[in-house]
């Protein structure tokens, strides 16, 4: 078809490009067309009043029916329910390969989404469409795409925490920026909204993991995502550890030096946490709790006191085998009248979570609390059934770091850096499949940032 | 910095109580040379013998040496003190200053001019010797960063293996009275590198690499340096040390580092060590006492020459922590060989009460000293049941999640760079992306 080089005049000759291009050839002509038609055409009817986004077919036709959408839904009178129909249609039957040519349009058809269902006030409509979309999008449960931080933003806008699990809960490892259209605050972003929707559930570790990887990304600045991420990463460890968790050693020192800038207080306020004192951690607080309040982190700083009293107690358990209430609001830094009361409560809410074993007596006179061992012997057919699926878990995630090691020691790159005999054999995992040099090799290559520049 | 560390530890003012087993004059009569340091810092600490001290120390003064600075700076000290008890005043010896201001300034002069000829003849042995002297000099009047100056200098004319001996003496001897351990490390190093040395050398190398150890809080190295003292030290030493300090240093470090098996094997056993023993009879009752398990002997011996020990120079900083780790020990071991143990009859044998006992144990087994349990119901101290299985399968669960999740923060770390998806400047953040996001942060939580 000589179409690509006559642009078309109005919709209907597009649309006629659009339904007569069939082939692979005239496909790609067609997708360089669509690039340069300006929107205001896109979003013109046709000359007999038809709406053209029913005369294509989103399955078929992906690429033009999202640029004529994105075009409509940014015109300026906007059909709020007939668009909404149109974006869903498209969503729910666009064809993967098809948008991979043209990510950002797809992120667009989201963003409009998301702009129509903000402008209505139900943020709610957005996150199933999203959810079909990622998962249509998508390669595998393992790649970011471009829509990823939308979905989860829009999880948490609309308070579904748990909808944003089926997504959440793949840990993603592949990135590959042309087909997605991924920017670095993709990967953040993503990862910071994530981290949050696991704090809304409670799923601490999962949290800390999420913001970990946020922290630890690759910068030679510090991004602000980066920052936010690590006043709730120190919050989530004193929730979890009683103390700053570790980050992994690769972590930017750009990022260090800003968090020193900017996160003083909450640095201040962990090293007051990990002494476990109740009183100076009550100084520090009200210290901080402007902070908390700014960084919108206040409720979360209002659970790592909670945590405070669980963590004394969970002490405690490890020191005596009996201590009665009045002791135990007292070693715990519990004060005023109703301490043993208060003492009582802490121990039950523990004792129904799981996270002390033990039983109050009230025969005594002040209420006697016996400290047991974990019931759990690890004899039962659920931990054997754990421990296998960890071990297929752990074997899986091993069999790709075989499978990226192969393809890292087969690439061009890394073959002519090796080139000279005396060079071989360095950071290459080729063949060995001992898992602490495989992953020391790992370690070594992803550390030399330029290796893949 | 070791300087400064030793001069901010001096600063913590004491003040202790009259000691019970302290008598001055004796005490003072087991060293040589600088006792004068020695009798200020007790005249500091302990006002009840602060005026005998004092007395002593420009007695000593006077006699041995032109530190007139010192005496000067003594005797005002004195005069206050006997002022404000309206006790006569101690008279002066202006005449004393005086000459030993002259002789000072004149000893100085002539010791440097004789330097200065020596080193313009260039005969190594006279240039050694000179700065040799001019050291001494500065060391008698009290000058020891001075003197400490001049020793050091006579190390590059060092010929034979005892002038270098002599020469890491002298400065060991110095940097001990500035307190400047690390120092006394690197020479006692180097001292003990020459070979051939005599017996009565290695002894004194020993003692000061374990007050080196000591002042650094190294206990068991301290402990392991005095413990291999050999007893020719007798009084050689004792412008530093006396042999019975050497007793007392050691057994206490000792005590409050080594195990069980260490404390038959190097102390009890150890044949040298007796003769130190056999000075301070009282620190051999306190070894066996502790190895014998009769803890109530050992806490008694202790609290009565607690006050003694304060007023060492040496001693003074460690002798809480010492003290601490030696019942932090008793209490582990007169626990060891039980399954449960009555937290009364506990408290009685280390005369304390219930509740004070209990704290401690609660102290002792979060720090993980004792694996135990406390009922405090019952007043019964239980020793814990460690499950081995259990603890390997929390600890094997939580291994297989940690290698899952660093592994895939590894592979997306790799694949991040690999598209060079890296935080900088150029792509700057959308605006309205970090926006929302913090918005929706209030929203979470």
């Amino acid at each position: 078809m000589p179409a690509a080089q006559n642009l078309p005049d109005n919709i209907d000759e597009l649309l006629a490009i659009v339904q007569t291009s069939n082939d692979e050839q005239s496909r790609k002509a067609l997708f360089a067309t669509l690039r340069t038609i300006p929107s205001l055409m896109l979003a013109s009817p046709t000359a007999d009043e038809q709406d053209p986004l029913d005369l294509l077919d989103p399955a078929d036709n992906t690429l033009a029916y999202a640029y004529i959408l994105v075009a409509r839904c940014y015109g300026d009178r906007l059909e709020v329910s007939r668009m909404l129909h149109y974006i869903l249609k498209f969503l729910n039957s666009f064809d993967p390969e098809e948008a991979r040519h043209a990510p950002e349009k797809l992120a667009q058809v989201a963003q409009a989404l998301s702009r129509i269902a903000t402008s209505v006030g139900k943020s709610l409509i957005t996150v199933k469409p999203l959810e079909i979309a990622i998962t249509r999008f998508a390669p595998s449960p393992k790649h970011l795409t471009n829509i990823h931080q939308m979905f989860i933003k829009e999880c948490l806008l609309s308070k579904c925490y748990k909808a944003a699990l089926p997504i959440l809960d793949n840990d993603i490892t592949e990135i590959d920026v042309h087909e997605m259209g991924i920017h670095y605050t993709d990967h953040l972003l993503y990862h910071y909204y994530g981290g949050m929707i696991y704090i809304g559930l409670k799923k601490f570790e999962r949290a800390l993991d999420f913001f970990k990887l946020v922290i630890s990304a690759p910068a030679n600045l510090s991004s602000m995502i980066q920052i936010e991420a690590y006043k709730k990463f120190v919050l989530v460890s004193l929730l979890l550890h009683g103390k700053i968790a570790t980050l992994p050693k690769y972590t930017a020192q750009a990022v260090f030096r800003s968090v020193k800038n900017f996160c003083q207080s909450y640095t201040d306020f962990a090293n007051a946490f990990e002494g476990l004192k109740v009183k100076r951690v009550r100084s520090e607080f009200l210290k901080c709790c402007d902070a908390f309040k700014k960084d919108k982190n206040f409720g979360l700083a209002k659970q790592t006191l909670d945590a405070l009293y669980r963590r004394n107690i969970q002490q405690l358990t490890q020191t005596y085998l009996t201590l009665s209430l009045v002791d135990i609001a007292d070693a715990v830094g519990l004060e005023g009248p109703d301490a043993a009361k208060q003492a009582e409560k802490y121990v039950l809410k523990m004792i129904e979570s799981k996270e002390i074993f033990a039983t109050i007596s009230h025969t005594h006179q002040n209420g006697m609390v016996s400290f047991h061992d974990n019931p759990d012997k690890f004899d039962a057919q659920e931990t054997i059934a754990q421990l296998e699926q960890q071990i297929v878990n752990a074997a899986s995630v091993n069999e790709r770091v075989i499978r990226t090691d192969r393809m890292i020691g087969c690439s061009k790159e890394y073959l002519s850096r090796n080139q000279h005999p005396s060079a071989s054999g360095v950071g290459s995992g080729l063949g060995t499949v001992d898992d602490t040099e495989l992953l020391s090799g790992f370690d070594s290559l992803a550390d030399e940032g330029r290796y893949f520049a | 910095m070791e300087e400064t560390q030793g001069n901010k530890n001096r600063k913590i003012e004491t003040v202790v109580e009259t000691p019970n087993n302290l008598d001055l004059e004796s005490y003072i009569a087991n060293y040589k040379g600088k006792t004068v340091d020695r009798l200020l810092f007790i005249g500091k600490r302990c006002p009840s013998l602060q005026i005998d001290a004092y007395k002593l120390a420009l007695a000593e003064l006077h006699r041995n040496s032109l530190d007139h600075n010192k005496y000067l700076t003594t005797a005002a000290n004195l005069n206050e003190i006997l002022s404000s008890q309206g006790k006569p005043l101690y008279q002066l010896d202006s005449r004393w200053v005086d000459t030993a201001q002259k002789r000072a300034k004149a000893n100085l002069e002539r010791l440097e001019g004789e330097l200065k000829t020596y080193k313009n003849n260039l005969i190594k042995e006279s240039i050694r010797m000179g700065h040799n002297d001019l050291g001494d000099h500065h060391y008698e009047c009290g000058n020891l960063t001075g003197a400490l100056k001049c020793y050091s200098r006579t190390r590059d004319y060092c010929a034979q293996t005892n002038h270098i001996i002599d020469m890491c003496l002298n400065v060991i001897k110095v940097s001990i009275e500035l307190g400047n351990y690390s120092h006394v490390h690197s020479y006692v190093i180097k001292a003990e590198t020459t070979p051939d040395l005599p017996n009565a050398v290695q002894a004194k190398l020993k003692v000061a690499a374990a007050l080196a150890n000591l002042d650094s809080n190294k206990y068991k190295i301290a402990a392991r340096n005095f413990l291999e003292t050999s007893f020719e030290l007798g009084n050689n030493y004792s412008e530093v040390v006396a042999p019975n300090d050497v007793a007392v240093y050691g057994g206490l470090c000792a005590l409050a580092s080594f195990d069980r098996t260490e404390l038959k094997s190097k102390v009890i056993d150890n044949n040298e060590f007796k003769q130190f023993l056999e000075l301070e009879p009282h620190i051999r009752e306190l070894i066996h006492g502790f190895y014998n398990s009769k803890y109530s002997v050992v806490l008694d011996i202790m609290e009565k020459w607690k006050n003694d020990y304060l007023l060492d120079m040496h001693l003074h900083n460690h002798v809480q922590t010492l003290y601490d780790n030696i019942r932090k020990k008793a209490l582990v071991q007169y626990f060891s060989p039980f399954l449960t143990v009555d937290m009364n009859k506990m408290a009685r044998s280390f005369s304390t009460t219930v509740p004070a006992l209990e704290k401690e144990l609660a102290k002792l087994i979060t720090t993980g000293h004792i694996q135990a349990r406390i009922d405090s119901h019952n007043k019964i101290l239980c020793a814990k049941q460690q499950d081995q299985r259990s603890n390997i399968f929390i600890k094997s669960l939580r291994m297989g999640n940690e290698y899952e999740s660093n592994t895939n923060a590894m592979l997306l770390r790799m694949n991040l760079l690999k598209s060079n998806l890296v935080v900088t400047r150029e792509s700057r953040i959308p605006e309205d992306k970090v926006g929302g996001g913090l918005s929706a942060s209030a929203r979470v939580i």
